[in-house]
């Protein structure tokens, strides 16, 4: 017979274990939240939780929303990389998330995204025959951008490779001040930039390319396009650039300001991490940014008459040899998850947003392109540098009508790709001259195979 | 038979009232220490077993529920052929044998100076310690202001003295900067800790000494560096695993291309965790970042365990002394 004080006796081994099993059902009961939560019965009072993770939409927004559709909670999440990412991989995204043109084609290839083909042909707000071309960047099929179901639109865009310039720097430097439909080349925007560096050296940041090269690979794959190659094989199974003389023509322009602290490269850092604050700080710390329309957000935010009348609009530059484009590189916008337990509700959301009063409110502002062409009346016109930016607009959007392909493999999820990961994180040493250019470029390649290789991997 | 009976009833119930106070103390005491217990079970324990179990498989955030694949010790041996790797484990090991000795200097200075009676005490206790208590990000963003390339305080002084004045700090010299940094954030708790040590030291030791002729050089070698080891060897298996552990630091002295995840942390400063963080939450590469996650915590646990072996040779034992 046992010791009657043994057998309650709560032992180290039996706590520990007993610990570890509530906090094993803990971490399973996390990880299967949403079936077991789906299992259970359902008060049909409550509203459905509808989860975005995304910007420019605030809370007031949301409660505006939630008055309309008393069905419909919004849980709105910051955009949050890490998050995110853990979101992703634990199989339990957002139903909807803010992203960009680069970045679609990993999750389309791989059934991660609703075809919203159904809703689009359903809709009152949205009607595909309205959408501008730059929304194709949210269509895919086999392995090509710009075709086949929609799987989210953006929200709004711009013809990215326009640059905006301070003319109060142009005419102390006398150098003469392009009008807003001029057309001008890559190889006078060097010599621009080189003489404004020489006869102003209090200007410490020349040009913003690329948004501090965090979009280099998609500005290279722009001037690419225009002389009709391209970055990537048909296969997408590598990246084609110490052996591509034309990608390595591309990359070496975009370098050589770097190599001449031109740029808010490493070698010459901005403290503000990109060119906005600078360019329309009074003094004009920053020449020229090469961001696109919806720059004018920035300028007219300001309110300064004077940073409104100094600053200017210009078309894309025309990459040697190459035809004028001016794709938007970024086409920010909105898809829905396909795992999206309540995608009706998902939809409401999405199609307020991206053809209700949001909308119309955004295109009146100037912090993109309407999505819609029946909201290009709403354009921002009361200023002059409002009503030069639509000029330059107009004149640019026929040269808009491209879908850049993006690399499918290619899994990361901040706005950087792998291709401008790898560029950043080695430019400082090759712009010291710590390695050729070509030593450069082959890192780059290497890494972005290896990024490649991973993505093939799923 | 009844004058039998009574007595084994009384020494049954005699065991079980002392169980029952026990079964109830051990309650007590498993009670209050549960949520800790729970805590570092679910968010400790149970994310390393995932993390390793991850470090085995092909996971990305896309392909979870389309080519999810067990790849055994691939990522491990992918990692030993990682020359990136290595490099950034290097790195973590210069900052490692860098800034603990700086630490534990300074901060045993800083104690001692505050041990001596000096005057306003509060007043250099609160200056010495306030670095502390300024959120790290904060300290980077002033360490960024002082080490400014175009008109930082840094380069101001430099120029002052005839040096270079334009001395790129968070790019050229990018692991001094951090160091820097680290040494002026960490030096305050670990002043706490030594400045209690160095009051646990009894008085009449340095009087005997005194007595005997010992100058103050003798009897800090003596009797206040001995006496302190045990004091020193925690400063040290505390700063080595943090010195490991930083990361946050060098994302924030990155020099402003980008900002959060997509900084451009100088190559010199790429450390263990931040390579790490770059191949999960950069590339998306979850397993090998797992597998190069595990192969940290290996490194550092080897490097614990050589300290607490050397410790042996040169940590004052109290109780051995005092036997002989």
């Amino acid at each position: 017979m046992s010791e009657p004080t043994e057998d309650g006796r709560i032992t180290r081994r039996k706590l520990l274990g007993g610990a570890a099993g509530a906090a094993g059902a803990f971490a399973a009961g996390s990880l299967f939240g949403p079936e077991l939560a789906a299992a259970l019965p359902r008060r049909r009072l409550s509203p459905v939780k509808i989860v975005v993770m995304g910007k420019e939409l605030s809370q007031g927004d949301v409660a505006a929303f939630q008055d309309g559709h008393p069905n419909i909670a919004i849980e709105l999440l910051q955009p949050d990389a890490a998050k995110f990412q853990a979101m992703m991989a634990a199989g339990q995204p957002p139903d909807i998330w803010r992203t960009q043109a680069p970045l679609v084609p990993q999750w389309a290839k791989r059934g991660q995204l609703l075809n919203l083909d159904k809703y689009f042909s359903q809709s009152d707000l949205l009607h595909p025959a309205d959408l501008t071309a730059a929304n194709n960047y949210y269509r895919f099929k086999n392995g090509k951008i710009g075709v086949g179901p929609r799987y989210g639109m953006c929200k709004d865009w711009s013809p990215d490779e326009t640059v905006w310039i301070n003319t109060d720097l142009f005419k102390r430097t006398g150098i003469h001040v392009p009008g807003p439909t001029d057309k001008w080349t890559y190889d006078d925007l060097w010599a621009i930039a080189l003489k404004l560096k020489k006869k102003n050296p209090s200007v410490k940041w020349i040009l913003d390319i690329a948004n501090s090269y965090a979009w280099i690979d998609r500005h290279v794959m722009v001037q690419l396009a225009s002389i009709g190659k391209s970055l990537y094989p048909s296969d997408f199974s590598r990246i084609n650039l110490t052996n591509n003389p034309a990608a390595m023509a591309a990359f070496n322009y975009s370098f050589r300001y770097s190599q001449h602290k031109l740029d808010l490269g490493p070698e010459n850092a901005n403290p503000d991490g990109w060119s906005g604050p600078g360019f329309v700080t009074p003094t004009g710390s920053v020449a020229m940014t090469q961001y696109g329309y919806w720059f004018l957000g920035q300028i007219s935010d300001t309110g300064s008459a004077k940073v409104d009348a100094r600053s200017r609009l210009l078309t894309a530059p025309i990459w040697k040899g190459g035809k004028h484009l001016d794709p938007t590189i970024t086409a920010t916008g909105w898809v829905i998850s396909a795992a999206s337990k309540n995608p009706d509700q998902a939809w409401t959301v999405f199609e307020w947003y991206m053809g209700g009063k949001p909308a119309r409110d955004r295109a009146g502002i100037g912090w993109g392109v309407p999505a819609q062409r029946s909201l290009f009346d709403r354009l921002p016109e009361k200023t002059l540098v409002q009503r030069n930016a639509k000029k330059t607009l107009l004149h640019e959007l026929p040269t808009a009508n491209v879908a850049l392909q993006y690399n499918p493999y290619l899994v990361g999820l901040n706005d950087n790709t792998a291709v401008a990961t790898a560029y950043q994180k080695y430019l400082a040493d090759a712009a010291k001259g710590k390695m050729s250019f070509k030593d450069f470029m082959k890192k780059v390649e290497a890494d972005t195979n290896r990024a490649i290789a991973v993505g093939k991997q799923g | 038979m009844g004058t039998v009976e009574t007595p084994l009833v009384a020494t049954a119930v005699k065991p079980v009232r002392r169980a029952s106070r026990r079964r109830r103390e051990t309650l007590a005491f498993y009670g209050f220490l549960s949520p800790w217990l729970f805590g570092f079970i679910a968010l400790t324990s149970v994310p390393l077993v995932l993390g390793f179990a991850m470090s085995l498989s092909n996971l990305t955030p896309v392909n979870l529920h389309t080519n999810l694949q067990y790849v055994g010790s691939k990522n491990y041996v992918r990692a030993y052929h990682d020359h990136e790797m290595w490099y950034s484990m290097q790195r973590t090991a210069i900052l490692m044998v860098t800034i603990v000795p700086l630490w534990i200097v300074t901060q045993l200075g800083l104690a001692m100076l505050l041990n001596a009676g000096i005057k306003f005490l509060g007043l250099w206790r609160t200056l010495f310690y306030v670095a502390v208590v300024v959120p790290v990000v904060a300290k980077a963003f002033i360490w960024k202001a002082i080490t400014d390339q175009d008109g930082g305080l840094l380069n101001r002084i430099l120029g002052a003295l005839g040096g270079n004045s334009h001395a790129n700090w968070l790019l050229d010299h990018s692991t001094a900067t951090l160091i820097m940094l680290l040494l002026w954030g960490g030096a305050g708790t670990g002043m706490l800790i030594f400045l209690a040590g160095l009051k646990g030291i009894p008085e009449e030791l340095y009087e005997v000494a005194r007595v005997d002729g010992a100058n103050a050089v003798r009897r800090f070698v003596s009797i206040t560096l001995p006496l302190l080891t045990p004091v020193i060897m925690f400063q040290l298996v505390w700063g080595l695993v943090g010195a490991a552990n930083v990361f946050v630091e060098p994302i924030l002295l990155s020099p402003g291309l980008q900002s959060g995840l997509g900084s451009t942390v100088p190559t010199d400063n790429i450390t263990f965790n931040i390579y790490a963080l770059q191949r999960i939450f950069g590339d998306g590469d979850f397993g090998y970042g797992a597998a190069i996650a595990w192969i940290f915590v290996a490194f550092i646990l080897v490097v614990t365990a050589l300290v607490f072996l050397s410790g042996r040779f040169w940590v004052f034992q109290a109780k051995e002394q005092y036997g002989k």
